[in-house]
Parts: structure tokens; C-alpha cells; sequence
């Protein structure tokens, strides 16, 4: 009897391939689910502009629209910065993103980073 | 005392004459034609004769292993205590003097790291105190060859997904705590496999700026075992070493994907399609474009071969990292002035410079963009020759045969196509927040295609 001859097995590469495709298709439906509320635009006043805390700053976004926000617990990854340095951002003018979300009618900035992209 | 350390990025935008997409063109054209010239003239370069051997000086040896060790206690010494602001030397060693000053060092010097690292000046501390105290240790095991320099790739994508997502501004705490841990894992790892050996394929650090430097002039004498020599090399020699596995075609692959994907995370694209994500969503969007890149890598390595992978990535990453983190380096590298005002964080002031203001305001963005351009287009250009001549050692009878130089081009075609691919991705990311394109583009390019044609006078 003779034994087939077998092609050889590379399960490290199907491996890598089905992972990265997972990998892939997990990153396509992340950025398909539900995002939040995100706001981009220039910093143009701080509340209040007295102490150390900012409680809230004003957006002005590239339509000249101005948005109030108030700051809750501010996340720190995915490059975000401390609340503290929005008042770098508004001496310099830097554009900033905003990620926020609607309490009782007011915007609740959680996440802010640079937005170097946004011309205003 | 000091404000937390966040991105210190460049004011002002470069307005340029031309739209972003002459520059595109442009660079993707002059990487195309680098392959086009080595391939059909069929250039090729005689293995360079290393340097005779020099003795590294003591006094420089000891010199950056005290340099590594005082870095380390720094961070350690701060861990412990806490505190955040610009005067955080975890941010301001790992990323910004190690991750980007370190890795041109490597890539345009020599080995540096060999005698900066502090896990190896830790180990042979701890060793030589065991010895003296009279306990012998244990017989390290021979490294299990399959695991090759993979356990480095992991601690590279770890470190990657540190600096990309877990960023965690202003928090050196948490920082100096992971690199006690990774020394730990370090120590570990060379007690039970030997220092060389761990160190060669296990130790992150080592196998990323080890094979940065290949690229450069001066390489540890691999005939003097006791690693204090170097020889000189000419320029990008190293990358004719053999040692050219999947995992180190990998790592090279993953900083370059890294270094692609943070500028990509900076543009408005990135914003329409994923908004501001947090950590565990950008864990994923990471590590998909990480394993993107390195599966398109690893595909044109089957048909290129591994060798020419290995040394056409390698000048891109180099001029990647120079064109993506030049500005951070000359920006975030100034905090060293803060943190000797303030070494512990203790909202101390001994020089009267604990509040100090770090700028680049000096660098024109024209000459920044100026910079980036050529670091990335150089590179790839680079690049270019280096996988070739990598390539051509793979066959050899490329020499000879026609039938085999022929095979070798078209081997080399896909090769080819992923850096133009690579030099547009990047130009274009870095060019989002550095080039004001022009109000009138159309107008712009006919303007200067008359120009070049000699229709529109300059005047």
C-alpha cells in the first residue's frame, strides 16, 4: 500500500491569517456600532479661568458654532489629555476633538484630544 | 509643580504651493524609479570587508552603563514616590530618549544599547553580588530554538499598544511600574536561558535596536566573545548578516506599521471612521492594522524573500521614525530641563527651571515638512537598494544566469509595489497636519504642468 503523500502543514500561518482577519472584522463592526457624540473645533474660553480645575471650556467648531461643555471624569488613553491642558489649547489655539455625552441637556465632555487635522 | 506631560505638538501649518497629491506623486514616483533603476541596471555592490577590530574604551563602556542605571532607578525612584507632570522621566526615557533618540542612535551610530541597558547592567549586578556572597546559581537552559526572537515581537506589540493607546497622559507612575514588571520578566528570562541568549532573542529592546543596527557603521565584533569590541562597517553592511527569521522581519514590520498608524490616528479619516474610540476599541483597530501590514509583509516575503523584506524595511522604519517624531523628540526631549529642577516630582524648583516651557516654535513647519519628506522618501529609496543587494545574496546565480536574474526582478516587483504603497500611506498622514493645501489645487497643478511644459512662463 502506498501512503499518500501529504502536503506540508502550516498551521502557524493559517493561524495568523484567521487572526488578523478577526482581528480585521472586529475593528469594521467597532467603527459600525454606535459612537458617541464628538465635537472638533478651537478652544475659546475656559470655566472657570481662575483656578486650576477647568469645570468646562467652549468649543468653536469650523461652522463658527459655539458649544459649551461641562468636564466629568475624563478618560486618559487612546491619547487623550487631562482637562487641565485645555488652557495650553486655548493660549495656542491648537483644535481639539471632543468626546461628549447629553446629561440633562448638558454636553459632558469624557475625552479630549489633539486634533491636528482640523483647520479653523 | 508642573503640569502633566502630554503631546507638545507643532504650531502653525506649512502653506505650500503645490497640493498634497503632487507631493504623493512625487515621492511615490521616486520610490518607483529606485526600484526600477536597481532592478534593470541590475546594480549590485561587492560585500563590503568589515573594519579590524576596536576595543570599546572602558571608561565609555562603564560610562553609558552608569547612564542606563541612574535612568532606571530615576523611574523606579519616581514610581515609588508618584506624582505627574512634565518632570515624569518614564514618559521622557522610554518614549522620547529610548524609543525615538535611542533607535536613531542605533541605526546611525552603533550599538549603544549594548552597554545602556539596564536589565543586562542589573543582571550582571546581581550576579556578581551572588557570586561573592557565595551562591552559585543554576545552569541556564539552552533557548528552545522555536521560540526564536518571537517573545521580543510580543513585548514590542506590547510596548507599541503602551505607547499608542494605554497612554494614560501624564501617569509616569504607571509607566515606571510596567518597566519594573518588564525588568522582572527580563532578569527572569536570562536566569533561566542564559544573558546572551535572552537577550539576542527574548529581550525587546535588544532585537529592536539590534536590528536597527544594521544600518549602521559600527557592530559588535561577533569574533570577541566578550562583546567589548566593535568594527567599523560601511553604511547599511549589517543587512548582508544573515539571521534574517519571520520574527525579526516581524518586529521590523510592526515598528514600521506602529510608526504608520499613529500618524494615521491623527487625521480626519481616522476621525470620520472611528470617532474617538477608547481603550478597548482601539486596542482592536491597533492590533488589526498591525496584523494587516505584517500579513502583507510576511506575503511578499514568500515571494521576495525574507532577507530583502528585512533590509528594505528597515531604512523606511528609520526614516519613518525620523519624519513622524522628529518634532517630539526636539519638543519633549527639552523636559530633561524640568526634571532636574524637579527630579522627584515634588513640586521642587533647584534650578529655577521646574517651569519651563518646551517649544519648537523656531522650526519653521516648511523646513519640518522639508525634513519629512526626505527622511520617508530616502528611506524608501534606500530601502530599495538594500533589499535588492539582500535579495541578489539569496541567488546568487542571478550573476550568471538570465533565467535567474529574471526571477529575481519579478520576485522583487510586489516588493516594490508595498513601499510605494507605504510611501504614499505615510506622506499622506503626515501631511494632514503639516501641509495648508493650496485654496485652488487644480489651478495649482495646471499652473505648474505649464510651467514644466513651457506654456506658462514662470513670470
Amino acid at each position: 500500500m502506498t501512503l499518500p503523500i501529504l502536503s506540508p502543514r502550516r498551521p502557524s500561518r493559517r493561524a495568523g491569517l484567521l487572526a488578523t482577519l478577526a482581528l480585521a472584522s472586529g475593528a469594521v463592526m467597532a467603527a459600525c456600532g454606535p459612537g458617541d457624540a464628538s465635537a472638533v473645533g478651537v478652544v475659546v474660553a475656559i470655566d472657570p479661568s481662575a483656578t486650576l480645575e477647568v469645570s468646562g471650556f467652549t468649543l468653536r467648531t469650523a461652522d463658527g458654532e459655539t458649544l459649551a461643555f461641562a468636564v466629568g471624569p475624563v478618560e486618559l488613553d487612546s491619547g487623550a489629555f487631562p482637562a487641565s491642558h485645555l488652557r495650553e489649547h486655548l493660549a495656542t489655539s491648537q483644535p481639539i476633538a471632543v468626546a461628549y455625552r447629553m446629561e440633562d441637556g448638558t454636553r459632558v465632555a469624557y475625552r479630549l484630544v489633539d486634533a491636528p487635522w482640523f483647520t479653523p | 509643580m508642573a503640569g502633566p506631560a502630554v503631546a507638545h505638538s507643532l504650531q502653525g501649518r506649512y502653506e505650500s504651493p503645490l497640493p498634497l497629491v503632487v507631493y504623493l506623486a512625487g515621492a511615490a514616483i521616486a520610490v518607483g524609479l529606485s526600484f526600477a533603476f536597481v532592478l534593470l541596471h541590475d546594480t549590485r555592490a561587492e560585500t563590503p570587508p568589515l573594519g579590524g577590530p576596536r576595543s570599546v574604551p572602558g571608561w565609555l563602556r562603564f560610562g553609558l552603563r552608569a547612564v542606563g542605571i541612574i535612568g532606571w532607578l530615576w523611574i523606579a525612584v519616581q514610581a515609588i514616590l508618584g506624582g505627574a507632570g512634565d518632570a515624569d522621566v518614564a514618559s521622557l526615557f522610554l518614549w522620547v530618549y529610548g524609543w525615538v533618540a535611542l533607535a536613531m542612535v542605533s541605526a546611525f551610530l552603533g550599538p549603544a544599547w549594548t552597554w545602556l541597558d539596564p536589565f543586562a547592567t542589573l543582571h550582571d549586578a546581581g550576579a556578581w553580588l551572588l557570586r561573592t556572597v557565595g551562591i552559585s546559581g543554576w545552569r541556564a537552559s539552552p533557548y528552545p530554538e522555536r521560540l526564536g526572537a518571537w517573545p521580543a515581537v510580543a513585548g514590542f506589540v506590547f510596548f507599541v499598544w503602551l505607547e499608542l493607546v494605554f497612554t494614560q497622559a501624564g501617569s509616569g507612575q504607571t509607566l515606571g511600574a510596567i518597566l519594573i514588571g518588564y525588568t522582572a520578566i527580563s532578569l527572569v528570562g536570562m536566569a533561566q536561558f542564559g544573558r546572551d541568549a535572552w537577550r539576542a532573542n527574548g529581550e525587546t529592546f535588544s532585537v529592536w535596536f539590534g536590528t536597527l543596527g544594521r544600518l549602521a557603521p559600527f557592530a559588535i565584533d561577533p569574533d570577541d566573545p566578550s562583546g567589548r569590541s566593535v568594527r567599523r562597517q560601511p553604511l547599511g553592511a549589517g543587512f548582508e548578516s544573515p539571521g534574517w527569521t519571520t520574527a525579526r522581519v516581524a518586529i521590523v514590520a510592526v515598528g514600521t506599521a506602529s510608526i504608520i498608524f499613529d500618524g494615521l490616528s491623527q487625521t480626519q479619516l481616522y476621525f470620520d471612521l472611528f470617532g474617538l474610540p477608547g481603550l478597548p476599541v482601539s486596542t482592536i483597530i491597533l492590533l488589526a492594522f498591525l496584523g494587516i501590514v505584517v500579513g502583507a509583509v510576511l506575503t511578499v516575503s514568500r515571494m521576495a524573500g525574507l532577507p530583502a523584506l528585512g533590509a528594505g524595511l528597515v531604512p523606511i522604519a528609520v526614516g519613518y521614525l525620523i519624519a513622524h517624531y522628529l518634532t517630539f523628540l526636539l519638543s519633549d526631549g527639552q523636559r530633561i530641563v524640568i526634571a532636574i529642577s524637579d527630579p522627584f516630582q515634588q513640586g521642587w524648583d533647584i534650578f529655577g527651571t521646574a517651569f519651563y516651557e518646551p517649544t519648537i516654535n523656531w522650526l519653521p513647519s516648511g523646513v519640518l515638512w522639508t525634513v519629512q519628506l526626505a527622511a520617508v522618501v530616502g528611506g524608501h529609496m534606500l530601502g530599495a537598494w538594500a533589499g535588492h543587494q539582500a535579495a541578489l545574496q539569496a541567488e546568487p546565480d542571478a550573476a550568471t544566469d538570465p533565467a535567474a536574474a529574471l526571477r529575481l526582478r519579478r520576485r522583487q516587483v510586489p516588493l516594490a509595489l508595498l513601499m510605494v504603497g507605504l510611501t504614499v500611506l505615510t506622506l499622506w498622514s503626515l501631511g494632514q497636519s503639516i501641509v495648508q493645501e493650496p485654496v485652488q489645487p487644480a489651478a495649482t497643478i495646471g499652473l505648474v504642468f505649464g510651467v514644466l511644459t513651457g506654456v506658462v512662463s514662470p513670470a
